[in-house]
């Protein structure tokens, strides 16, 4: 990786490409969050990619190519801004200059479906996937249902506002851009506890974005994940949290 | 890198990650000038593969997309679809391109001197040599863009095709796929005579495909660009 920044995150690193996190998905819905992560650090920083919720899970914050995408509810609609004025309150993320791509001609209905192809395409182009990793997908997208955090309490976070705070979005028949993470081993940490992908999606004219909870996929897509070099060095592939790392 | 798939007018243009090459030439085309065809089914197979080219004796256009081939057709109302026809291009420029990098555009670009603008301070910033042809790709949500299927209902080739024998189409507010190629030194081979672009777009709903003639971005897009080959990273 030739862009020498430290962030300060849990850290997996190959040749041309690099992920970290930090905080996690346990302790944010917990209300255990020691401290919410500046986006301000990161202005600047090119090639990013990441997601998370904004701190007390008032949005959440996307952030495609080094263009972050801020999410709110505002009387029931999207209202989607651009800046790195905000804190997450815990955040995945990626440096990835450089893609390899394929075009999956088969319908994806779910989850399961989009690992039996981004699997072994990550798998093709070296990617250890044993280890997190980051992708990208492009499409027209037949169906899909997204979430806006939108905590209007000023009451501790918890589990329960959590749920409540989940504002939900259709989208139909659109074209759009995801960015993702997967791991089998962090559920709960930058996954959630029931699956192994964190995905944020936002429509390619950016009127909508936010947490992908389900989509359809019909027609062709494009799906990337990150060229690998020829060296591997790597931080991390556990659960450890930011304090014992 | 090379693929093998024809007899060749021009040598590659190629780097270890990725090359150029064509076939014909877009003036002689246009021009009715001589002609090699090649049937779409030798890319079969090929991974990584980008190109744009003219179907050979039909109105129509080969537009492929990471080895996706479209094929943009102009039909007589009398005549039947062959489902089994096997097409010819008799001008094809086409790329191989294992790694792309990306690049976000977040401003308006309503002309081609803009997007030339946009374009080569980023393609010399990833080692390309602009001298030569390179392929690049665009996404994202377009204001407008408009385009055409060259076509010559009569299959007679003459000077005044472009003119004359175009069917067009033009689209507002639709996400769309671009696949382009940069030459400033190969003017009516690999682009028109007036511009250092050929592209083909596609919408991503992949209703339309064809040959792109001016594209306006109002919240801009994505860029991408061949990766440098890995080895020369440090």
């Amino acid at each position: 990786m030739n862009q020498s920044i430290n962030l300060g995150g849990n850290r997996v690193e190959s040749h041309d490409w690099r992920m970290e996190w930090i905080g996690s998905q346990k302790d944010f819905i917990a209300g255990k969050t020691k401290e919410a992560i500046s986006l301000e650090r990161f202005a600047g920083v090119q090639n990013l990619y990441a997601v998370g919720p904004l701190e007390r899970g008032r949005g959440e914050v996307s952030i495609f190519d080094s263009t972050p995408l801020i999410s709110k509810v505002n009387e029931a609609s999207v209202n989607v801004t651009v800046g790195y004025g905000y804190r997450a309150g815990f955040l995945v993320y990626a440096i990835v200059k450089n893609w390899r791509r394929a075009t999956v001609r088969i319908p994806i209905e779910n989850e399961e479906r989009l690992g039996e192809q981004l699997l072994p395409l990550a798998a093709e182009n070296g990617i250890d996937i044993d280890r997190p990793f980051p992708f990208l997908v492009y499409c027209y997208i037949a169906q899909a249902e997204f979430h806006i955090l939108c905590n209007k309490s000023s009451a501790d976070y918890s589990p329960e506002l959590h749920e409540k705070a989940k504002v939900r979005f259709p989208i139909t028949d659109k074209s759009i851009e995801i960015v993702g993470f997967y791991s089998r081993h962090h559920r709960g940490v930058f996954t959630p506890l029931n699956s192994d992908f964190h995905m944020h999606v936002r429509t390619l004219d950016n009127r909508l974005a936010g947490h992908l909870e389900y989509v359809r996929w019909r027609q062709l897509v494009t799906v990337c994940v990150p060229r690998v070099g020829n060296s591997f060095s790597d931080g991390t592939d556990d659960n450890r949290s930011n304090e014992t790392w | 890198m090379a693929a093998n798939i024809g007899n060749m007018e021009a040598p590659p243009v190629q780097t270890k990650s990725w090359c150029v090459q064509w076939l014909g030439s877009k003036g002689d085309f246009l021009a009715g000038g001589k002609r090699q065809s090649i049937p779409l089914e030798r890319l079969y197979g090929l991974e990584n593969l980008y190109a744009i080219g003219s179907l050979e004796q039909r109105p129509g256009e080969v537009s492929i997309f990471d080895s996706v081939p479209f094929i943009s057709e102009v039909w007589h109302a009398t005549e039947t679809i062959d489902s089994n026809r096997i097409y010819r291009a008799e001008f094809l420029v086409y790329a191989i391109v294992e790694s792309w990098h990306r690049t976000s555009i977040w401003k308006s670009v309503d002309s081609e001197k803009e997007l030339e603008a946009t374009l080569l301070p980023r393609a010399v910033a990833e080692g390309i040599n602009v001298d030569e042809p390179f392929p690049f790709l665009l996404y994202g949500h377009a204001a407008r863009a408009a385009g055409g299927f060259f076509c010559d209902p009569d299959h007679q080739r003459g000077p005044d095709l472009s003119e004359e024998a175009t069917s067009s189409f033009s689209i507002e507010k639709k996400s769309i796929e671009i696949v382009g190629f940069y030459s400033t030194n190969q003017r009516g081979i690999l682009t028109p005579r007036d511009s250092p672009f050929h592209m083909h777009l596609r919408t991503l709903d992949n209703r339309i495909s064809g040959h792109l003639e001016s594209v306006q971005w109002e919240q801009g897009f994505m860029v991408e660009l061949p990766a440098r080959s890995a080895n020369k990273y440090s």
